[in-house]
Parts: C-alpha cells; structure tokens; sequence
C-alpha cells in the first residue's frame, strides 16, 4: 500500500500534539516521524503516539521503547515492524505484515548453491531432510515450494511439530513429481493454521540425487561439521524437549512418509545442509 | 542530533474523521504527561482511502504525493 499524501508540521509544539483526521475523511498512516525537545522537559519522558477515537477513548498507545531523560531530545518513527534497537542486536518484530503474505524465515542462512552437496546423498531417497523455522505471523500457510534445477524423480514436503519430542507430522505432501526446471515448483499447499512463534521442522525428500534443488550449505567438511547444526542448549529455544537441532537428515522413515504419522526424535540426525522450501502466509 | 528511535505502528489503522492521532510524552512511572517537551518536524505519510483531497488542519499542511499512472515516455 503506497503512501498518497504527507501530513506536515514544523512545530515546535507544546506536547501532548494533535492531529484530527478532517470530517469526511479516512486516512491509514504508514509512517510517523517526530523530533521530541526535552531541553525543558520537567523529568524524563517516552516518546508516545496515541490513536484516540472521536469520542475521546485512546484505541492505540504506542510508546518508544526508551526514556529520554529531561534535557535529552529524541527523533522517533514509528512505522510497522519497527522496534527499539538494543545494543547491536537485530531485533524482529513478531507485528503481521500489512501485505498478508510473507516468506517463513529461515533458521540458519550460510550460503546458497544448486548442486549437490557432497557426499552426494542430499535429495537422494535415502531420507526426509529437516530445518527448523520460527514462523514469523500468525495466519494460513501456503504453497511450499522448492527451487528446482534439474528435475528428477519425484519431490515430497512437509511439515512437523516440535512440540513434543516424538514429532507429529502435521502435512506431507506426499510424491509430487519434480518438473521444474531452473524454476520454483510448489510441491504442495498445507493450507494450515500457523501461529506467530511456533517452531516447525520443514522438510524436504526426493527419489533421485539427480533432482537438484536450491539449498543451503553448512561447513565443508560433512563429517566433522555435523555438529554445527546442533545449537547450543537454549540458543533456540526448543518447547517441550524437542532437540535445538536447526538442519537434520532422517534416514529411517518411509519415504514418501505415506503412512507414517510421527517421528522419533531419535532418527533426527544433525547434519549441515538445509533444503531451500519456502512458504507463504496468508490472512485466508 | 537527537537520539533515533524506532517504535512499532499497529498496521491497518483506518482512521475515518474526527479520529485523533496525538504525539505525547509520557513519564515512564505514572504515565502523566511530561510538561515542556515540545513537538517538531511532525511528519505523516497516509494513505488516503476516503478519496478526494484530505483537508488542511489549523497547523498541519497536507501535501498530495505524485502518483505512478504508468507508461513510458
């Protein structure tokens, strides 16, 4: 949604300041940008913007998430997705995004290459291969869908919990076949309710090495680095006992899942390599 | 140079008339507003959905942005 107009005053203005919408109009802000002067501010302060309804009830207060103490001035914006900046930290805001589609983040982001890892057993049918996400707003998750290079065989997606230490598999597509080439393929559409903040395995199987996908690779060195996709205790924050593991291989279960209704966290092996699947998540 | 902050803004926020938007200071105790800080370099971008042209407040000035109509020259 692109801005129409811009709403201008130089001030200075004694606060609380205040901007009516004018009768007969229906304005969304987008952005709000304000320098508070507390050179004679009375004690400290935060820099607040408040909606108030017309008959007289605030319906939003949006402080700043840091006091300026008297004397202190500050420039403040206010706009979605915006927090305060601590330290050097990057902080993501768990807000939905006005557009209602997003891409579900990644865990981990180490590079990216469309060939094989070596050994050259990723994407062969020797195992479903898992990364963890945090999912980044609440609403319907749609489309999985993987980078394909050179199609072969057939690709399957899905998705389990990790709420528990034995993982309940709440969507696999099943064996879709893999005709993409250099191109995204949607693979499946879980059309599931997602909350802002779960943690889910998102997994990904191919019946032949020679489908190659877009992935994301660890360390070199597969045998030694292994561990690098255990994270320390508590870095991820993982409910319930299921293991902080951010990229697994399982070589144990069926693949396509087909009946399999679960999966034992004991089959998850760390490995460092993470299959590209991304999704989107709609309001509907 | 004042001190930058960032803050989140509730997203979808229609405001029809007579809706107020008020930039305040607040004291981090009691919540009472802080007398002597002023306001300045107040800037708003909005989207329009009434349609028309959104009227000057006693203060404020409103100015339209240029629109993309498509077409290449």
């Amino acid at each position: 949604m692109s801005a129409d107009a811009i709403v201008y005053r130089d001030g200075p203005t004694a606060v609380p300041m205040t901007y009516q919408v004018p009768a007969g109009s229906e304005i969304a802000p987008v952005c709000l940008t304000a320098v508070f002067d507390g050179t004679s501010a009375s004690g400290s302060f935060v820099p607040t913007l408040e909606v108030v309804d017309p008959s007289g009830h605030v319906v939003a207060r949006v402080p700043a998430d840091t006091t300026i103490a008297a004397g202190g001035s500050a420039e403040c914006t206010f706009a979605p997705f915006l927090r305060a900046q601590t330290g050097a930290a990057i902080i993501q805001t768990t807000a939905p995004p006005p557009s209602g589609q997003t891409i579900v983040p990644l865990a981990l982001v180490l590079g990216i290459r469309t060939v094989q890892p070596s050994p050259a057993n990723f994407g062969a049918s020797v195992g479903h291969f898992g990364y963890r996400v945090i999912v980044p707003r609440s609403g319907i998750l749609h489309d999985l869908a993987v980078y394909i290079a050179t199609p072969a065989g057939s690709v399957e997606v899905a998705i389990l919990n990790t709420t528990a230490t034995t993982r309940t598999i709440l969507y696999k597509s099943g064996l879709v076949p893999a005709t993409a080439s250099h191109a995204w393929q949607v693979i499946g559409d879980p059309a599931m309710q997602v909350t802002v903040g779960d943690q889910l395995d998102i997994v990904y199987a191919a019946t032949s090495s020679s489908n190659t996908i877009m992935w994301i690779g660890g360390l070199v060195n597969t045998a030694t680095d292994a561990p690098s996709a255990q994270l320390p205790a508590g870095y991820v924050p993982a409910p319930n006992g299921a293991t902080n593991l951010v990229c697994w291989v399982d070589t144990t279960s069926p693949v396509p899942y087909g009946a399999t209704t679960t999966v034992a966290e004991s089959l998850l092996v760390a490995q460092q390599n993470v299959p590209l699947v991304i999704g989107r998540i709609g309001d509907s | 140079m004042p001190q930058p902050l960032k803050a989140g803004l509730p997203p979808n926020l229609d405001l029809t008339g007579n809706f107020v938007v008020r930039m305040t200071a607040l004291d981090p105790t009691t919540g009472a507003v802080v007398s002597g800080v002023t306001v300045s370099a107040f800037t708003m971008m909005v989207v329009n959905l009434g349609g028309g042209t959104i009227p000057d407040q006693p203060g404020f000035t409103v100015t339209p942005l240029l629109q993309y109509t498509g077409g290449v020259t």
